[in-house]
């Protein structure tokens, strides 16, 4: 089949969306990329992305299914694209392809308070839509860090977790109903199903099989009450103890964060940008920090000596800070509350009372979601987040800072805690001598931390999705499962425009032998 | 006598033949991806083939018994997992964990004698409990066989890489692959067991009391609520170390309900017949299971035997005693299904 000219798309949107759609160089550019900090390093190097053919903003189902099919017929990729707050690549646009902006499907269709389900379209944004079911006195109970700049499709799409994920669970456990356009143009509804439970092949997708166009959800009374607290831990293992224990009893509380020792340190560091060392590392780290050129030099002379670095830090004292939150009816929050101290004082705990909860809670979203200033100081800084059984949770942590230590500083904290285990979420920064020995440096750490993940039979990814940043190593964590991935494909996207080259490499999926 | 002789097969090894079918029986995982490649139209099965019953394996050529696959592998105390692999049977794991102080929360009685792979195959088994949740919940890992070889997932409790893949077999009646082994998590037998019954007048009442006692965050090991007479009694029992403290909490909460309560050990012998226990056999109650949305009065009206064990605002799981109608699958999406099992057999053969 001849390839689609431009022209030939434009008019072919146009036909179905009217003036809602775009070819202009600002929005394409615009939408060439996600969050992904490799990007950025791309972008220094000279080799920005690929922009797309057009974007377009349907406002209905039936606008985004003549899109699939239109897109079907030409042979066209589509993107599908939430907030583009994904960090790894997976809304980034493909070479010529259309990206399909969900955002303005935007209504909340359904709020039934007798079974405690909400329908909401995709493409709403994730602060709106708590701020709306609060004024209803309910809660989805998903506050992932990037809530102001994330939308729902996005969530379900890349299997997200919010702040409170030890008491809701993920956006996975929140999932009653998914209503998804295939890639055959047609729209379904995930409870209607048979023959596969479709609801846990959707979610976690990342636009691969279809594109999620509403999700009924799970909703909870806004919590009555809830408490603060933070614990000094004696030791990173003791303050794991306590988690494991607190959730094994069957506790939920909202929160529980343990910092490593370094994090513990910035944490708490009380000084400014402008004041001490701790300060302008957090400041930096955060990407909020004032840097003048000066500083530029002396974060970049730091980072250029990471083996030392780390180093200093592996001799700081092992003492960790947790922070919990719990909530719920007023007896439920103050029976969590003291029962995490009932655990906590067993391991020799120092109780530092409400303020480090309640900081945390106020300070929840101050996430950058601009570029780090690290970048315009040289340094590239990203952030890695895995999960495995509490056994594995020491080794797992160990294993990856080994591995990475000689080219990145690298801290972490513990968080998203369950009966079984938890997630360590590593932050590195790093610097190189230009561009492209930054680049090569920011492959190899990945590469490594992949590797040394894998190697402990521990999950990848525990929030952020796989996109391109992870697919590398999608072979060795699911084996012959990317036979069910082909399939899939094969069955879902009989085309192959969903989001081609995402979640895994067009390598790596095995031919599907059968299918129509 | 039996019909069926040993024999070689020159792709299978040796099993058993009536003729027209073989039967064979592995002991290893990894020795099930090139079984599948060589069996043609298969079928699983859970013990020799004089047992088995006809119909379930008209049209296979091979019967692959994973009764032999049955190893609790390991059990890790500190994380709260089990390996094992998916010839145990339920009541078999529990023995075994029960041993080392460890639960799988409470087992249905209609759960003992099968399988893990049968029951995973056949649905996501209900094994409600709002405190310990369902086997789905506690699926940390699955991996299955295909014919090019094993699935493979990372052991975790949560993870964000791709569609759930140990997802995929639950329910797919073996079509999606031969369910191997599988990752559960566990838990610590607690202290202390408690039970609590009451009853209301009517389904939308013990359901509002229900659904008050998790909004509450109380959690009950287990709960059933079923017509007695002419009410709903709601059945709880309760596991955990603060036993006393949950108590009071609960009926301070009950009070505000109109409801009558009866002595705990009503509850507690009713549980019995329908949790296992050690040396207990199994009970039929339940040959299905259908799913209600939040107007229970209406999904139980005119059905005289039922209860429902798994209660949540935006559903339940209604146990029927008899046959009742489920509501037939979508058509599209069945289509869509057949697609995806097609693109994985291939030649069109495979289990089923
Ligand atoms: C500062 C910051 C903090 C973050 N904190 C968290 C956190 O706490 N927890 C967390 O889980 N994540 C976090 N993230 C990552 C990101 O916000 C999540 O991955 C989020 O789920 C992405 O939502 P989005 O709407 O921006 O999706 P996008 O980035 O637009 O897309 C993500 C993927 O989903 C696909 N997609 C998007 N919408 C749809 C749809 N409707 N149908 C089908 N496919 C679709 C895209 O193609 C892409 O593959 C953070 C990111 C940043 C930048």
């Amino acid at each position: 089949m001849a390839t689609p000219t431009p022209t030939a798309i434009r008019d072919g949107l146009r036909s179905i969306v009217g003036d809602r759609m775009s070819t202009t160089p600002p929005d394409r550019t615009a939408y060439a990329r996600d969050l992904w900090p490799r990007t950025q390093l791309d972008r220094l190097v000279g080799d920005p992305p690929e922009r797309p053919l057009a974007v377009v903003w349907p406002t209905s189902p039936e606008e985004v299914a003549a899109i699939v099919r239109l897109c079907a017929a030409q042979r066209v990729p589509i993107v599908p694209f939430g907030a583009g707050s994904g960090v790894c690549g997976g809304a980034r646009a493909v070479p010529g392809g259309i990206v399909v902006d969900l955002k303005r499907l935007k209504r909340i269709r359904r709020i039934d308070r007798a079974a405690m389900v909400v329908e909401v379209e995709a493409g709403f944004v994730g602060e709106r839509f708590e701020r709306t079911l609060e004024r209803h006195g309910l809660t989805l109970g998903h506050f992932p860090s990037s809530i102001l700049c994330s939308t729902v499709g996005g969530w379900v799409a890349a299997r997200s977790a919010g702040q409170c994920s030890s008491r809701y669970g993920k956006i996975e456990d929140m999932v009653v109903d998914l209503e998804v356009v295939t890639g055959d143009g047609r729209i379904r509804r995930t409870a209607r199903a048979g023959g596969l439970d479709w609801n846990p092949i959707f979610t976690g997708s990342e636009g691969t099989l279809g594109l999620i166009t509403a999700a009924t959800l799970r909703v909870h009374a806004q919590p009555a009450a809830r408490a603060f607290r933070g614990w000094r831990m004696p030791s990173v293992a003791a303050g794991l103890e306590v988690m494991r224990r607190t959730m094994q009893a069957g506790l939920r509380p909202a929160v529980m964060r343990m910092y490593d020792s370094l994090d513990t340190l910035l944490v708490g560091s009380k000084d400014d940008a402008k004041g001490g060392q701790l300060g302008r590392l957090k400041a930096i780290f955060a990407g909020t920090g004032q840097v003048d050129a000066l500083k530029q030099r002396a974060t970049r002379a730091a980072l250029a000596s990471p083996r030392l670095l780390n180093f200093a830090v592996d001799r700081l004292p092992d003492t960790a800070l947790l922070v919990t939150v719990t909530e719920g009816s007023e007896a439920e929050a103050r029976r969590t509350d003291e029962a995490i101290a009932d655990y906590a004082l067993a391991v020799g705990a120092l109780d530092l009372g409400e303020q480090p909860g309640r900081a945390w809670m106020a300070h929840r979203y101050d996430v950058s979601y601009k570029q780090s200033k690290l970048y315009r100081a040289g340094a590239f800084v990203d952030t890695f987040e895995v999960a495995t059984t509490w056994d594995g949770i020491q080794p797992l942590y160990h294993a990856v800072r080994r591995a990475v230590s000689a080219e990145v500083l690298v801290m972490a904290h513990f968080s998203h805690v369950y009966p079984g285990g938890c997630s360590i979420y590593f932050t590195f920064a790093g610097t190189g001598r230009d561009p492209a020995d930054m680049r090569r440096r920011y492959a190899r750490v990945w590469q490594q931390a992949l590797d040394a993940t894998v190697a402990r039979g521990a999950a990848i990814a525990h929030h952020h999705g796989a996109g391109l940043s992870r697919r590398s190593h999608m072979p060795a964590t699911h084996g012959e499962a990317a036979r069910w991935f082909a399939a899939l494909k094969a069955a879902c996207d009989p085309a192959g425009i969903l989001n081609p080259g995402k979640l895994f490499a067009p390598d790596d999926i095995p031919r599907a032998e059968g299918g129509r | 006598m039996s019909a069926w002789r040993f024999e070689r097969h020159p792709r299978l090894g040796s099993g058993r033949t009536d003729g027209r079918r073989w039967w064979v029986r592995p002991g290893r995982p990894d020795a099930l991806p090139g079984l599948l490649t060589a069996a043609g139209r298969w079928r699983p099965v859970y013990g020799p083939p004089d047992e088995i019953d006809g119909a379930v394996i008209a049209d296979a050529e091979t019967l692959i018994d994973i009764s032999a696959l049955d190893a609790v592998r390991s059990v890790a105390p500190e994380s709260g997992v089990v390996h094992v692999e998916a010839g145990c049977t339920w009541e078999a794991l529990e023995t075994t964990l029960g041993r080392r102080g460890l639960t799988l929360g409470p087992v249905p009685r209609w759960l003992v004698g099968r399988p893990i792979a049968e029951t995973l195959a056949a649905g996501p088994p209900a094994r409600p409990s709002p405190r310990y949740g369902d086997v789905t919940d506690g699926l940390l890992a699955l991996r299955a066989a295909l014919p090019g070889g094993l699935t493979n997932c990372a052991v975790s409790p949560r993870r964000a890489t791709g569609p759930d893949f140990g997802r995929i077999p639950v329910g797919a009646d073996h079509r999606a692959g031969l369910i191997t082994d599988v990752h559960l998590r566990v838990w610590p037998v607690e202290p202390g067991r408690a039970w609590r019954r009451v009853r209301f007048a009517g389904w939308a009442e013990a359901r509002a009391a229900a659904l008050a006692v998790l909004a509450d965050g109380i959690r009950p090991a287990w709960w059933c609520l079923r017509r007695a007479l002419r009410q709903v009694s709601l059945d709880m029992q309760f596991d955990g170390p603060r036993l006393d403290r949950q108590a009071e909490r609960l009926d301070a909460l009950l009070a505000g309900f109109d409801g009558q309560a009866d002595p705990p050990e009503a509850a507690e012998r009713f549980a019995d017949t329908r949790l296992w226990r050690p040396g207990a056999g199994p009970t039929v109650l339940s040959a299905v299971q259908h799913v209600a949305g939040p107007d229970l009065a209406g999904a139980v009206e005119g059905i005289p035997r039922v209860e429902v064990w798994d209660l949540r605002p935006e559903g339940a799981t209604v146990h029927v005693a008899r046959e009742a109608a489920a509501p037939p699958p979508d058509g599209a999406w069945a289509d869509l299904a057949e697609r995806v099992f097609a693109a994985l057999d291939g030649a069109g053969e495979g289990g089923r």
